[in-house]
């Protein structure tokens, strides 16, 4: 081995300390750059995976059961290139957990499982496949949300009332569907037979594909379809027209995204500060050794290609290190999303481009750091480079000066602020390390509090228990008549109707449900994110859930908005957009004309109850739909305020615990890199540490020294991490609603965040010092000095 | 404060080669003694100021100074006693750079509670003006010479006002006027009943101590007596007990 690589390895293993301090610091940017972007990329490829083996449709029609011949029909409409129908239905579910019944909402697919699907299509998971008469599979999500197992016996009803007692065949996996952990809602699926036992056994749904997934041709193919729906007898209750490369996951997951990506770009700057802060400190530390190298012969070429060679070692064993870490933590926070988003197996989530990525971080952003010291270093003449290491330096500069006019602080607090300011770059470095750490921390607590406040706010729209979707009443007396059972204390219907928007260029666009509250309710007060509520005296105005821009981007406040109601068109005027985090959405019109012309034939009916007990209000308005359904009105769903809570509950709960992991992360990239800084001050002032132990300073003087040193930085740190959360959390907070809700969260910055900040900068300093000051202690005076 | 070497062997070992720095060395020192030690590079000077001054530790034997015993005394405990009894001076002055002047005086004072904190200002700048350095006393270290640090290395060391003054090569780094300016203090330190213990090559200036000790490969091979200016006595120790 060449003597110049010998020197790089014995330099390595000769300070263990310093070298493990400095890999450490590389690492910790290699490996929160690699956490992120690893776990970045394996939940964009399970999205992907999961489109890919689910097949998404380009749309899907419900309507009321309808005869195969009107499959065949549509098969030959120019533009649809595959056509698939099932049978989708409400209903309940009873299960038997801990010895008692409980119930969960159900959606019921029947399908025929000799066909083979390819839309939207579901894979045998575990048990038996196809499901027999009296057999029902369950998505295999549902089945652990139930708390069931294969084989158990379960009571499954219908919206229409009927009852059958099914026996759990086996379980699938429906990529396609929201998982029940979000949606609250179980999934089974039975085949013809056992359908017929539940009186379900029409096909309600039609799935289709078209030639290509271009918006225009798959909302053109949509409306053929309609038309031949409608002129064959049937009527469309909905269209849903889906995006096939988008998850139904994109919204939460684009939002980890987009925090994942304002995160990674924070954990890159404080992984590099931390980087550059550490190789700066091992070239000023080779400087002497420079200079002797020169003395001996080595030309510049030579030593460029040492040090460049030491800081590339230093780097390839924090990679060595770094990855295989990162991985490992990506897998833990990824390790949720079978659950969560009902991907495959993840396996090691791994990235060539994030590998990459982390390459750069760990060897190129040394060498690009260490470039300018060696650079400096190799063009120092001899006698420069020998006496660089002398101590009897203090900068002069202005804030130096100012710190030594300061004279009301015991000597050694003087001694340590001066020491701190002394190597003002590492300090600006370390500052700036843990002024993002805390930024971060802070901002996740206030997004947490925005979130919260948001989902309360969003709550108070719902000042009602229950809504039940009822169609074909009109009579408001009747529908008061119909709900008022006991338990219940208040009724308020409202009339809506379910329509299209018809874009400017006559295509039919998203399908929307509108509503007409009551004047003066009290059961909602809207957040107006956009615009106005109405104004009375004002006809057709339409107040718009701002979720709308998602499918309908270009709609604006002012815009007149045209929507088609069972084949007749009616126009509002757009004056304002609501947001609304929970529930379905909802947009809200003050004038109803399709009412008064007997078109739209839906109505809400909100009940408000005696009770908080969940249990309590679904019974009651088990009671009140059983009212509807006795008297030949068709109850299409009903949720309680409550349900609606939970629901959204555990969506921000996804964001918001890995924002808690991310901001986990941070503070411990952080105190790395404070205790990296303390203990690389602690070695470059052995020195000094030396004398003060020569002329009397005790242990306990020194660990005061350290932890001082660790306070200031720790109190500078917060205070500009409080400044700098400020645009952080506003960023996050935006970033996270408009993800989520297309709307911007209710923004609380958090002041608990700010308290809660500073104690973990009083600990984390506390413990930074921990090493350092223990290092103070054992310095060998007489070895430090000796060389003297 | 007598100062007591017994037996002392101090080896300094690594994990292939052994090296005995001192062997078998007994020495006595009286109180208001001005010793100097004398020796070449590697003869075991260092070694055994770093032992008096409890730096470093013996492989064997003991060091009493007054009553304690310095080879007993806890690690954590020796920093606190040495800044109180023993005011150490090296060659390369060691200032603090970060400190003035009169902070790297009275730092001492801070790190060993010595006076009250409103006295220590006052104490650090009799010290300064004891070593002829009045006007210097919010001046950086490395804007002083060589001559003028030293001299606040030794008002520091003074700080505590310790019974025992250690020097190691105080004056090796001096020019020889500033040398003769720097070793008339330690003179005068001595003179006022302080025990003064310097290391130096320099034989002119070890022969104006009242007595000298020479140190070959870790042995101590002479003390001579040199009180009253005149070498009056010469004689090689084998054990002194």
């Amino acid at each position: 081995m060449k003597l110049q690589f010998m020197k790089i390895l014995r330099d390595l293993l000769s300070n263990k300390g310093k070298s493990f301090l400095v890999v450490l610091s590389i690492a910790v940017g290699v490996i929160g750059v690699g956490v992120i972007g690893h776990t970045k990329y394996t939940i964009e490829k399970g999205m992907n995976d999961s489109i890919s083996k689910s097949s998404p449709p380009n749309g899907t029609i419900l309507t009321n059961g309808f005869d195969p011949k009107l499959v065949d029909k549509i098969k030959s409409i120019v533009g649809v290139t595959k056509i698939e129908t099932r049978g989708i239905y409400d209903g309940q579910i009873k299960v038997k957990s801990k010895g008692k019944d409980k119930r969960h909402k159900l959606q019921l697919t029947v399908q025929d499982f000799n066909q083979t699907k390819t839309l939207d299509n579901i894979t045998p998971n575990k048990g038996n496949w196809p499901p027999e008469n009296g057999e029902i599979l369950l998505e295999r999500i549902s089945l652990g949300y139930l708390n069931i197992k294969i084989g158990d016996e379960v009571w499954v009803e219908t919206s229409n009332g009927q009852v059958s007692k099914l026996q759990v065949a086996g379980t699938v996996q429906h990529r396609g569907k929201e998982t029940t952990t979000l949606s609250k809602t179980s999934y089974g699926y039975i085949n013809k037979e056992t359908s017929e036992n539940l009186n379900i056994s029409e096909y309600n749904v039609i799935l289709f594909k078209t030639k290509n997934n271009k918006e225009k041709t798959v909302l053109k193919t949509a409306e053929k379809i309609r038309d031949a729906i409608v002129k064959n007898g049937y009527y469309v209750q909905s269209t849903i027209i889906h995006d096939v490369n988008k998850h139904w996951g994109f919204d939460i997951v684009n939002s980890m995204s987009k925090v994942l990506q304002s995160i990674g770009i924070l954990t890159l700057i404080l992984g590099a500060s931390l980087v550059v802060n550490t190789t700066l400190s091992i070239m000023r530390n080779q400087i002497p050794q420079i200079g002797i190298m020169k003395v001996l012969g080595a030309s510049n070429q030579n030593l460029f290609m040492i040090y460049i060679g030491y800081i590339i070692s230093y780097g390839l064993i924090a990679l060595f290190v770094g990855v295989p870490i990162s991985l490992f933590l990506a897998k833990f926070l990824t390790s949720n999303s079978t659950e969560l988003l009902n991907f495959e197996s993840i396996g090691l989530p791994f990235s060539w481009k994030i590998f990459f990525l982390q390459l750069i971080v760990g060897v190129g952003l040394p060498v690009l750091s260490a470039t300018i010291p060696v650079l400096n270093g190799i063009r120092m003449t001899v006698q420069q480079a020998l006496k660089s290491q002398d101590m009897n330096e203090y900068p002069q500069n202005r804030l130096t000066s100012v710190l030594l006019k300061i004279r009301i602080f015991s000597i050694p607090f003087l001694l340590t602020v001066r020491s701190t300011f002394k190597k003002w770059f590492r300090l600006f470095l370390t500052v700036l390390t843990l002024s993002l750490g805390g930024a971060i921390v802070i901002s996740v607590i206030t997004v947490y509090e925005s979130m919260n406040s948001t989902l309360e706010a969003s709550l108070k729209y719902n000042h009602y228990d229950v809504r039940i979707a009822v169609s074909g009443i009109h009579d408001r007396e009747q529908t008061r008549e119909l709900a008022a059972v006991s338990g219940v204390k208040k009724v308020e219907s409202w009339q809506a109707a379910t329509g299209s928007i018809i874009r400017q260029d006559g295509l039919t666009g998203t399908e929307v449900k509108i509503a007409k509250p009551v004047a003066g309710t009290d059961l909602m007060e809207p957040k107006i994110i956009k615009g106005r509520w109405f104004e009375n005296q004002n006809k057709n105005e339409i107040v718009l859930d701002s979720y709308i821009l998602n499918s309908e981007p270009h709609l604006r406040v002012g815009d007149k908005m045209t929507i088609n109601i069972n084949g007749k068109e009616y126009d509002w005027k757009i004056v304002g957009f609501v947001r609304k985090v929970a529930g379905e959405v909802v947009h809200f019109v003050n004038h109803a004309p399709f009412v008064d012309e007997k078109i739209g034939n839906l109505s809400f009916v909100h009940l408000i109850t005696n009770s908080n007990e969940k249990s309590v209000q679904n019974r009651i308005a088990k009671k009140v739909k059983n009212k509807f359904i006795e008297n030949h009105f068709s109850v299409h769903h009903s949720i309680t305020t409550k349900e609606i809570k939970e629901i959204q509950e555990t969506r921000a709960n996804v964001v918001i615990l890995f924002l808690i992991f991310m901001s986990i992360i941070m503070s411990v990239v952080a105190t790395l890199g404070l205790m990296g800084s303390l203990s690389l001050n602690v070695m470059e002032r052995s020195k000094e540490i030396a004398i003060m132990k020569l002329i009397g300073a005790s242990d306990s003087n020194l660990w005061r020294m350290m932890m001082l040193e660790a306070f200031i930085i720790g109190l500078i740190s917060f205070l500009i991490g409080t400044l700098l959360a400020y645009p952080i959390s506003i960023m996050l907070s935006n970033n996270v609603g408009q993800s989520l809700f297309h709307a911007n969260l209710d923004y609380t910055f958090s002041s608990l965040g700010i308290v809660i900040w500073f104690i973990i900068v009083l600990i984390l300093s506390l413990i930074a010092s921990f090493s350092p000051a223990y290092k103070a202690t054992k310095i060998p005076v007489n070895q430090i000095l000796s060389y003297e | 404060m007598q100062i007591e070497i017994k037996n002392v062997i101090k080896i300094y070992q690594n994990d292939e080669n052994s090296c005995i720095a001192l062997k078998d060395i007994n020495l006595s020192i009286k109180s208001g003694d001005f010793v100097s030690i004398v020796g070449k590079s590697g003869s075991g000077k260092s070694s055994l100021l770093n032992i008096i001054t409890g730096i470093d530790t013996p492989t064997e034997g003991e060091i009493w100074i007054g009553n304690e015993g310095i080879h007993l005394m806890k690690t954590r405990k020796i920093s606190r006693w040495r800044g109180e009894n023993i005011g150490v001076v090296f060659q390369f002055f060691q200032l603090l750079p970060a400190l003035t002047v009169l902070e790297n005086i009275m730092l001492p004072m801070e790190f060993c509670r010595k006076y009250h904190p409103k006295e220590r200002r006052n104490k650090s700048q009799e010290l300064l003006n004891l070593v002829g350095l009045a006007g210097f006393e919010d001046k950086l270290p490395n804007q002083l010479s060589g001559g003028q640090q030293q001299r606040v290395a030794i008002a520091r060391a003074l700080a505590n006002d310790p019974v025992v003054i250690v020097a190691d090569e105080p004056t090796g780094s001096l020019d020889s006027k500033t040398a003769e300016v720097i070793f008339a203090l330690f003179e005068d330190l001595a003179a006022k009943g302080k025990t003064v213990i310097m290391v130096t090559h320099d034989e002119e200036l070890a022969n104006r101590a009242n007595r000298k000790i020479t140190i070959v490969d870790g042995e101590i091979t002479q003390v001579v007596d040199l009180s009253g200016g005149l070498m009056n006595e010469i004689t090689v120790y084998e054990n002194i007990t």
